[in-house]
């Protein structure tokens, strides 16, 4: 072996089996399990969560009639002598100003996606994608205040005498959009510039001009990541509470006129948690909502992820 | 072809147009919160709140709630956060189980804000009976960092080239000592973004802490064991449960411009480190 | 004469190859990725202080091989059946411990992988896990380690310097003193000089023909003539089989197989 100090050599004793018996992997085993407990921690406090709401909500459905929950179209848990728990009026503001949302964020998100990822400079885009980032970690109380200070009294401005009440579910909903946007566009750009040069490169020999393309074949083949990010959008609107809280005024209504007053569930929950007392039927019947809506956001997440495995997929094959 | 080619350049236009949209509301929104902060930003704004009295009202304990909220937070989600990463990363065998872990960490980053703050106050006051305090807050926004935390770790460590590896265990370096010695300290950059973005995110959410931590009004508390204000607490309550807008209105402003600040430039700086980061990589994979 | 002269040559060959002892003895040996079977039914045999070569076309199978040695093919997931002898242990088994088994057979990569450290530290690295904590015994391997490797001369002043400042072949040569620094028994090269030039390649097979002196070397390589140049015995892989294996005068000049001859004139491959 030549002049080289034998390092290690000790250990050759120790053979090559039976690592089981060495201190060492007795270390390194101890080490796998400490890192799978971290891992295990989300698992626990998933399951934690989704208990505790369901065995605060029962209590409910055991003294009111789960009928009268989801259909009656009055929500007045604190009435003295009538109270009542229907959850069809924040159930129906929860959708109503998600759907307007997604119906500005979407185009408007999208067509920024495609801007950037295809059409925009190398300047541009250095500007442009940092500045949605940025959009992306307002913080959701700067974004409720704005509504209920600025955009508030610009829509009732525009709108004038056909304003119903100053905070409403199109001032809500406008908020929320923008707040969607930075989803909706990180997203749909990933699987733009997903989509392989080659098919682009093929288009653009054929004559097609880029827009041509853009519109033909880039977007066509990005469509499952758009969908996504759709859907991603869709559950971060339906799930915020502070700036709906602060931007629609609050009024359990069964409203179709986007300039009235809503109640979306999350601003039922953060509104009437703080002043319930624990253990009545309203406390409950809160936990009802909160289980509704933790089972429509983790739909809509299922969803979501089942398309973007599928992209996934379609990337790995590429 | 002519016409083929004005109209793709009106399309683009267009296009042009809209990407400024979000771009002007963001312009919009710190624009006016910074037009309507100045004015109101004094030094007495660092002090106590003073009841009944607009005039010299301080926000000084919300600031240090945050933080103290903040600092909790990730001194919760980080350890915690990065070892989950690493066992997902270099541990997880492809399975049904590591499936479920996935799937508890994006439901976690998935779940409603409001979510968190209702199942705080359920598990951390009442059954646990802790008192309403920073250190349940920061208990209860670590369920939301967590994720954040994971998956910029997981890109980090899974940013690290696999020769790194194979060079560390063909010495005979165990598989922890190989993560331990090579793959940690090249992805530390990644983590660290992972743990600034938690810290912005725990700084900035309201809902959470709404039923766990937050009061409306309190002196300075240096106890991490009781309750106290917190700034996005403190704007809502300043707006929405204010009795006299035109009096809690400019320190809302500046509430707001404090907060942006914060958590704004926490977010510059995550995005700094990760795009350096990200180019540093990119170097030593075409080298 | 009675005696034919090559017949001759090759009969002392042959007994040379039954005199030798194995360090690794390769028996029926398959291996699989998922559903693929990638190697099939290997047997070889690698003699001590003796340098034996793994050719073929790319995809058959020779990386696979090399890194089955020192049980790198973990990190594939590859699942592994037959025998491997080394040191009288079947090396293939969940009772191994391949952290030992790794350092006493070391392996050099494809591409240079130093780490992002110092010259020093990259040396350094593999006795310091082991247990070697004096400064003065790490800095005394680190210098045998890297005047083995036949570096010494061109790093000596500039130890503290980031591996990553030399060049390819410079890069290639730590990374040998880095393998020689936990004193291997066998030496596992996966194509070592396939990203360099060709004068930093002739300094790696002059650098290996010093190194059989004092262990056993395993190359895989693409390069026919880099094959024989440095080796002493060939194993020729085709579609995860073992063609043919023997002393690798005989393979070049007189191979048995069609398979074996089509390749090495370079009809296919």
């Amino acid at each position: 072996m030549g002049n080289v100090s034998q390092t290690g050599n000790n250990r050759r004793v120790s053979g090559l089996l039976n690592p089981s018996r060495s201190r060492r992997s007795w270390v390194e085993f101890l080490i796998e399990k400490a890192l799978l407990a971290a891992g295990l921690f989300a698992v626990i406090f998933v399951v934690l969560i989704f208990a505790y709401i369901i065995y605060e909500a029962v209590p409910f459905f055991l003294q009111v009639n789960p009928l009268e929950f989801f259909l009656n179209i009055v929500w007045r848990p604190d009435s003295p002598t009538n109270p009542q728990y229907g959850l069809l009026p924040s159930l129906w503001g929860s959708f109503f100003i998600t759907v307007m949302a997604l119906a500005i964020a979407v185009p408007v998100g999208v067509v920024t996606a495609m801007y950037i990822s295809q059409v925009a400079r190398k300047l541009e885009r250095s500007i442009l994608k940092p500045l949605i980032e940025i959009l992306a970690g307002i913080p959701s109380v700067v974004y409720g205040f704005f509504a209920l200070v600025v955009l508030a009294s610009v829509l009732s401005t525009l709108f004038g005498e056909a304003v119903v009440t100053r905070l409403n579910a199109l001032n809500g909903a406008i908020i929320l959009a923008v707040m969607a946007l930075p989803t909706i566009i990180s997203i749909s750009e990933d699987s733009l510039t997903a989509v392989p040069k080659e098919y682009k490169e093929a288009a653009l020999a054929l004559g097609s001009s880029e827009w041509e393309t853009l519109r033909n074949i880039t977007l066509p083949a990005a469509k499952p990541g758009v969908l996504t990010a759709i859907l991603l959008g869709f559950g971060r609107a339906i799930g915020e509470t502070m700036a709906v809280l602060m931007a629609t005024g609050n009024s359990p209504l069964l409203a179709f006129n986007p300039l009235q007053s809503i109640l979306a569930m999350t601003a039922l929950i953060a509104r009437d948690f703080g002043e319930v007392a624990i253990g009545s039927t309203w406390y409950h019947s809160i936990f009802a909502v909160a289980l509704v809506l933790l089972i429509i956001t983790l739909l809509v997440n299922w969803v979501a992820t089942s398309v973007v495995s599928k992209k996934i997929g379609w990337r790995i094959r590429r | 072809m002519i016409s083929k080619y004005s109209k793709q350049k009106l399309y683009f236009w267009v296009m042009r147009v809209v990407a400024a949209i979000p771009l002007i509301f963001l312009g919009w929104i710190v624009g006016t919160i910074i037009f309507y902060a100045i004015p109101a930003l004094k030094p007495s704004l660092l002090g106590a709140p003073t009841p009944g009295s607009y005039d010299s009202y301080g926000i000084g304990p919300a600031i240090l709630g945050s933080i103290y909220v903040m600092v909790f937070t990730i001194i919760f989600s980080l350890p915690i956060g990065v070892l989950a990463a690493i066992y997902l990363v270099e541990y997880a065998k492809d399975n049904l189980f590591t499936k479920i872990i996935r799937m508890a960490i994006n439901t976690l980053a998935s779940l409603p804000s409001i979510i968190y703050g209702v199942f705080g106050f359920v598990f951390f006051l009442i059954i646990l009976r802790f008192p309403k305090s920073a250190v349940v807050a920061a208990l209860t926004l670590s369920l939301l960092t967590l994720p954040v935390i994971i998956s910029a770790s997981q890109e980090a460590l899974l940013s690290v080239p696999k020769s790194y590896r194979e060079a560390a265990l063909a010495v005979g370096a165990t598989k922890w000592q190989t993560i331990r010695d090579h793959v940690l300290p090249n992805a530390i950059s990644g983590i660290m973004t992972g743990g600034i973005l938690g810290l912005s995110r725990a700084g900035g959410e309201t809902a959470p802490i709404l039923f766990v931590y937050a009061v409306g009004l309190s002196g300075f508390v240096f106890s991490p064991l009781a309750p106290s204000m917190a700034l996005p607490f403190t704007i809502y309550n300043l707006t929405l449960q204010s009795t006299g807008l035109e009096y809690t209105l400019p320190i809302a402003f500046a509430a707001c411009l404090i907060l942006l600040a914060l958590i704004t430039s926490l977010n510059i700086l995550a995005i700094y480190i990760r795009n350096k980061a990200r180019r540093r990589l990119e170097a030593v994979r075409s080298s | 004469m009675l005696v034919d002269d090559d017949w001759l040559k090759e009969f002392l060959i042959q007994e040379d190859f039954k005199a030798l002892p194995s360090v690794i003895s390769v028996r029926n040996l398959n291996l699989w990725f998922g559903s693929t079977h990638v190697l099939k039914s290997i047997n070889l045999e690698i003699k001590r202080n003796r340098i034996t070569a793994i050719i073929g076309p790319s995809g058959c199978g020779k990386t696979t091989l090399i890194r089955t040695f020192n049980r790198m093919c973990d990190l594939d997931n590859a699942r592994v059946e037959g025998e491997i002898l080394f040191d009288g242990y079947n090396i293939i088994g969940d009772d191994v411990d391949v952290v030992e088994l790794r350092r006493r057979i070391g392996m050099v990569f494809q591409k240079p992988n130093p780490f992002p450290k110092s010259i020093f530290e990259n040396v350094a690295y593999g006795p310091l896990i082991h247990g070697v904590r004096s400064k003065s015994k790490l800095y005394r391997i680190v210098q045998e380690s890297l005047e083995r490797a036949a570096l010494w001369d061109e790093v000596k002043d500039r130890l503290k310097d980031n591996a990553l400042s030399l060049s390819g072949g410079q890069q290639q040569r730590l990374c040998i003193a880095r393998a020689l620094a936990v004193n291997p028994e066998v030496l596992l090269m996966d194509e070592p000089c396939s990203a360099l030039d060709p004068v930093s390649t002739a300094k790696i097979e002059d650098l290996m023909l010093d190194l059989k002196e004092s262990l056993t070397i395993v190359i895989v390589t693409h390069n026919m003539q880099q094959a024989a140049r440095v080796s002493d015995y060939t194993a020729f892989l085709y579609m995860g089989e073992l063609v043919e294996f023997g002393p690798t005068s005989i393979i070049f000049e007189r191979p048995r197989e069609e398979k074996t001859k089509a390749y090495i004139t370079g009809r296919f491959g």
